[in-house]
């Protein structure tokens, strides 16, 4: 690795490569639940935020009732 | 209205397993709102002797800079998958794990390590001050409840707030106290032999790291 150093490993010293396999679980996870997930939670809320622009204001309930009639 | 701060609850010592966040740990916002006189305190939930909670607010807007493109929506899904690193970097048990995140920028993110220099490993130290990171970042705090209650964290995320929502690895850095995964954000799609390494630390002999509680440069008064 010394004599071929590149990227991150030519930048930080004492960097050792890691075993795959002690990431597999995060990629499995990230790739079959956690991406998906996220884009789906992201466009949830962006159809909310675009919803509320369109919602109107709102009076007090108690400004709603009528004058009694005299 | 506006909320311009915001009031910690006194540490709890529940015991009682489960995944937390910083806000549930929240007493209470300062507001102001025109309606009221400035700097109103309004309680996380529904108290008596005041007119509203931070339950009955249906949203916050938070102004983000535009390069900022991985939203906080998409932290709610992602933390809890940091777990599954756990072959590669110790994080404390999910279950018993109190987590913050935040955005900040790169220049304040190296300040802070400067500041606190005594608690990381030098390499550590040296591989925050050379990474080319974006402009912004997003860093999560991971705690126990005892780190909490005095400050501390465990373990840290550094996030490229740049980052494209579908990457798989959208980190700088993780790190605990024992071991730190830096990865190469050079290069397009990251490759896991080559583009990143773990940073094997001696102990550092300290229970957590400082909690980083100012993100941004605080206003100073002219």
């Amino acid at each position: 690795m010394d004599e071929d150093k590149s990227g991150v490993f030519k930048l930080v010293d004492g960097l050792k490569p890691v075993d795959p396999k002690a990431l597999a679980d995060f990629e499995k996870e990230m790739t079959d639940q956690g991406i998906p997930e996220i884009i789906k939670d992201v466009e949830k809320r962006r159809i909310l935020a675009a919803k509320s622009l369109q919602r109107r204001l709102e009076k007090p309930t108690e400004e709603k009732t009528e004058p009694p009639k005299s | 209205m506006a909320v311009v701060g915001y009031e910690w609850q006194p540490p709890l010592n529940t015991g009682v397993p489960g995944m937390r966040y910083s806000w549930d740990e929240i007493k209470s916002l300062a507001v102001v709102d025109d309606n009221h006189l400035p700097y109103l305190s309004v309680p996380a939930n529904q108290a008596t002797g005041v007119s509203y909670s931070a339950r009955d607010i249906d949203a916050f807007i938070v102004a983000l800079p535009e390069k900022v493109f991985y939203p906080a929506d998409a932290f709610d899904t992602l933390v809890p998958k940091l777990f599954k690193l756990g072959g590669a970097v110790t994080l404390p048990p999910q279950d018993q794990t109190i987590i913050r995140y935040f955005v900040t920028t790169g220049s304040a993110f190296r300040r802070f390590v400067r500041r606190y220099e005594s608690e990381f490993d030098h390499q550590l130290v040296a591989a925050v001050m050379k990474l080319p990171f974006a402009q912004f970042l997003w860093i999560v705090e991971f705690a126990t409840e005892a780190q909490w209650a005095v400050n501390q964290v465990a373990a840290r995320a550094v996030i490229d707030a740049t980052a494209s929502l579908t990457e798989h690895y959208p980190f700088w850095i993780v790190h605990s106290r024992s071991e730190a995964l830096i990865f190469n954000r050079e290069a397009v799609s990251l490759n896991l032999n080559s583009g990143m390494g773990v940073l094997n630390m001696a102990g550092s002999g300290h229970a957590g790291f400082s909690r980083m509680n100012t993100n941004l440069r605080p206003t100073v008064t002219k």
